[in-house]
């Protein structure tokens, strides 16, 4: 209570000359102009605090008024000004808004709907598609072609073109060595798109070109490792 | 790990067994092939993502290099999971993976040894990869994610485009 905004002290002051000068009206018409901030709000109040505000004021005993007689009407009834709130205690929130929300529940729901989701499309596709499970593995009957897991056939594919030391080795290696490297390299501070465009178009260039070799050797490697078409030779690919 | 054996004689016959006799085992088994191979995709995608949000620049240059050995991390998990049902896909598979290792500088007649518990794949490197793929790598792997989700935090969050 150290310090009444100006146009509130005035608002509630003019109410009190006019509940003094006048005869004024019910108790319950006057409480929102003393409350100060919004006379809008009249529907807002509950009723039992309204029923609780017409209690009190029957009782002729106001206690924090500064002048007693000041707030009595005719009849006798009285209106207290009880306190004057100001709105920043009650309507700013303690935090300053920033663009930050709490990892729970806002992120871990998504996350935990997200898992849901995978489980469920992962247990739907288990059920109708068979993980493929071959003959027995025989060392005297190699498979034509014979591929590694889809994730190494752009390595295989590069077995085609190079020396295997090249391709095995080599190019994996420093493609993971670049790749660690790439924060250390790449000291631009932008993270915009327009300003990376060399960045970008680096790294496209090189998902785009594993990505094709991934998929000619996943799809167009016929027997002896051949080029093929799929559909004319069919496909010589299991996951 | 209660229906396999890792050894060339029972392991193909036990994946059999898993998949006729055991309640929900073969889409129990279904359901980790396919998810294996889920997962090495959504790795790849989520690099993409890194990458082109920038998101491996500073603070989270150090999240980055973890990132890159959770991707060889699972690419090894999914690797060595690949023999262990031991039919012709496995046995074919990693012949070409690990004769390709082989051609390591130097070192490669060793590094080929090491990996295949012998000079060729057999039921040493059933139990070998068996013991890798069930035990060191998710230990391994869990330790690295939680130092990846521990720095998320520790930086920011994750990161936007802009």
């Amino acid at each position: 209570m150290t310090e009444i905004p100006e146009h509130l002290r005035k608002r509630a002051e003019e109410a009190r000359a006019k509940a003094a000068g006048e005869s004024s009206s019910s108790p319950e018409s006057e409480a929102p102009t003393t409350s100060g901030e919004a006379s809008s709000t009249d529907e807002k109040i509950p009723a039992h605090l309204l029923d609780r505000g017409k209690a009190a004021s029957d009782q002729s005993a106001p206690v924090e008024s500064s002048d007693p007689g000041l707030g009595t009407g005719p009849d006798g009834n009285t209106q207290r000004l009880l306190a004057v709130v100001k709105s920043g205690s009650i309507q700013d929130t303690k935090a300053t808004p920033v663009d930050k929300v709490h990892v729970w529940p806002h992120l871990l729901v998504i996350e935990f709907l997200a898992a849901l989701g995978i489980t469920l499309f992962t247990l739907l596709f288990s059920i109708f598609v068979n993980a493929p499970l071959l003959e027995l593995a025989d060392f005297n009957k190699t498979p034509n072609p014979s591929k590694a897991p889809w994730y190494f056939l752009g390595l295989q594919e590069l077995l085609t073109m190079f020396h295997p030391m090249v391709a095995g080795v080599t190019i994996p290696g420093m493609g993971l060595i670049l790749l660690v490297m790439a924060p250390y390299m790449d000291k631009n501070p932008s993270k915009r798109p327009e300003d990376r465009k060399f960045a970008i178009s680096l790294m496209t260039v090189h998902l785009m070109f594993w990505a094709v070799l991934v998929m000619i050797g996943s799809f167009f490697r016929g027997p002896g490792f051949n080029f093929v078409f799929p559909w004319d030779a069919g496909l010589f690919f299991e996951l | 790990m209660f229906f396999y054996r890792p050894t060339a004689a029972q392991a193909w016959d036990d994946i059999q067994i898993l998949q006729t006799a055991v309640g929900f085992g073969l889409l129990v088994r279904n359901m980790h092939r396919w998810a294996a191979h889920l997962m090495v995709l959504t790795v790849f995608l989520h690099m993409a993502r890194v990458f082109y949000h920038g998101a491996y620049k500073p603070p989270r240059e150090f999240n980055w290099v973890i990132g890159v050995m959770l991707l060889q991390l699972t690419l090894l998990l999914s690797f060595t999971g690949y023999l262990l049902p031991w039919d012709q896909l496995a046995l074919w598979a990693v012949t070409v993976g690990t004769n390709m290792m082989g051609f390591t500088p130097v070192f490669g007649e060793q590094v080929r040894f090491v990996l295949l518990g012998g000079v060729e794949i057999g039921t040493d490197t059933l139990l070998r990869w068996y013991v890798l793929h069930v035990l060191m790598l998710p230990f391994v792997l869990v330790i690295f994610l939680a130092i990846h989700f521990w720095r998320v935090r520790k930086d920011g969050g994750i990161s936007g485009p802009l």
